[in-house]
């Protein structure tokens, strides 16, 4: 079975800047976001293979902060290191400075 | 034939085991679900516990004025701004006289005013709405006066007026021929709605585009590393009672070849953000809590990890040493801030209540200080950008 390909601008929203209610205006969060499309890898067991789970597409996305990737993605870093989150939710047609952007939430990370 | 009373005995107690086993499952899951349910409450519950103690605090702060002052006369001599390094100074002068000064009335005049940037517009609205804020929260009918005299050069009047300051603070006046040109400003306005911060945000990037000097990945990096950060700073503490509480003001400077951009909120500020948030027992331990300590407070959050948001991490005591406890990564926005403006070469500045901060185009620190009165009424976000 093919696995899902979400468009995020197109779908969801094209500005990813807040985290959670309380932040910005609230609306379109990361909190949302994960719970829409990511709440099938809020497991451990989800995390026992590598095999890629859901692609991403970026492609109608203009904004995205360093809070929304860090609650949407960086949330899954208690579950496995960057490098196999990334093996699991594919990024496609991402700009470099989006990229990096998730990239380095992935690696300060979601709580000690 | 019936049962031997031994087999009805036997089927008697599992009967009564599979009813305590199924009370007893029954309980566990009640308890998962409260626990779930109690946790949200919890988190809720803080965050409204937050909330009012903030709210306590700025009724603490207002409490302290009356306007019941003496009139007092502000002159404004030169240029007023944070735009240009020589006019900083005139700039927190007129902070400082003006914001605690507590008068009924404050008369500014402008007649040997030569120029009033954008920062300076910015902070003479915010000391017009923090007024009829304070206004409201001591139940006081009638505002004090602010009011100014014409300026000799009439490029300051027709810039007031094109710029959306006299309509901001309700003055009266009559529509002037000038030079001006609306695609080179992002005018300032009482920001209604927090659902109007992304045709603001708009404005502004469209500004950037049309007239910095940055390359594509600068702007995205300024679309999303600086703006919204800074948007969401000031919109999270901007007081909501007539207004949103917060509001900005963009100017492409042909001349100087900079964009001026000013963010402001009329908040409570870095330092008591901070003290009153989830780390506040460290923070204070650290650097106490007096005003004249402000520009501490600005360092501090953008050095290190710290935050004031209701879900920022607590230390509780470990065995060995004080550990974080889990929460989310927060705390990190303002060095994002500072990094991206120094990528950027934009130079930076954070007025917050008594301190201030100036951050040059290579991230380091120009100029930093606390007063001993406010130099602004809430919290201000000044970014300089290098333009066409």
């Amino acid at each position: 079975m093919a696995n899902p390909i979400v468009d995020i601008g197109a779908d969801f929203y094209h500005r990813l800047a807040n985290r959670d209610k309380f932040q910005g205006d609230g609306k379109n969060t990361a909190v949302e976001f994960r719970d829409l499309y990511l709440h099938d890898l809020d497991s451990a067991d989800a995390w026992k293979s590598d095999d890629e789970s859901i692609v991403l597409d970026f492609s109608k996305v203009t904004i995205l902060i360093p809070s929304f990737a860090n609650e949407a993605f960086a949330y899954f870093t208690k579950y496995a290191p960057p490098e196999r989150i990334l093996k699991k939710i594919v990024l496609r047609n991402i700009s470099k400075i989006k990229a990096g952007i998730i990239e380095e939430e992935l690696t300060n990370g979601y709580s000690r | 034939m019936g049962i031997t009373s031994s087999e009805y005995h036997k089927r008697f107690c599992a009967r009564i085991e599979w009813k305590r086993r199924r009370e007893a499952q029954k309980r566990a899951n009640r308890v998962r679900l409260s626990k779930t349910k109690r946790h949200k409450r919890k988190k809720a519950g803080y965050h409204n516990q937050l909330k009012s103690l903030r709210n306590a605090v700025r009724r603490d702060m207002f409490s302290k004025y009356s306007f019941t002052n003496a009139p007092i006369d502000v002159s404004i001599v030169g240029e007023v701004g944070l735009e240009v390094p020589d006019s900083v100074a005139s700039f927190l002068s007129l902070g400082s006289q003006c914001i605690d000064s507590n008068s009924s009335h404050i008369r500014l005049d402008l007649s040997k005013c030569t120029r009033l940037w954008p920062s300076a517009l910015t902070m003479l609205c915010s000391l017009k709405q923090w007024t009829e804020l304070a206004c409201s929260v001591i139940h006081r009918k009638e505002y004090p006066r602010i009011s100014s005299s014409s300026p000799e050069n009439m490029e300051i009047e027709t810039y007031l007026i094109h710029s959306g300051f006299y309509k901001y603070v309700g003055r009266d006046h009559i529509r002037k021929e000038h030079n001006y040109s609306d695609a080179e400003i992002v005018k300032i306005k009482r920001e209604k709605d927090r659902s109007q911060m992304e045709d603001r945000e708009r404005e502004i990037t469209d500004l950037v585009k049309k007239y910095s000097t940055f390359s594509e990945e600068e702007i995205e990096l300024f679309q999303c590393k600086i703006l919204p950060e800074i948007l969401n700073n000031v919109i999270e503490h901007g007081v909501t009672v007539h207004d949103q509480g917060w509001w900005l003001l963009g100017q492409y400077h042909k001349t100087h070849k900079f964009i001026s951009i000013s963010i402001a909120d009329n908040g409570i500020g870095f330092r008591l953000n901070l003290i009153t948030g989830p780390q506040g027992s460290e923070i204070k331990d650290r650097l106490g809590s007096d005003p004249e300590n402000d520009c501490d407070f600005i360092e501090l959050a953008f050095e290190e990890k710290v935050s004031g948001a209701h879900n920022a991490s607590t230390k509780d005591e470990g065995i060995i040493k004080k550990r974080y406890y889990r929460g989310a990564s927060r705390g990190n926005g303002l060095k994002h801030i500072r990094k991206t403006c120094k990528e950027c070469g934009i130079r930076l500045a954070v007025f917050s209540h008594n301190g201030y901060i100036m951050f040059n185009s290579n991230g380091e620190i120009e100029l930093k200080g606390s007063s001993k009165e406010r130099v602004f009424a809430g919290t201000l976000y000044h970014l300089t950008i290098p333009a066409i």
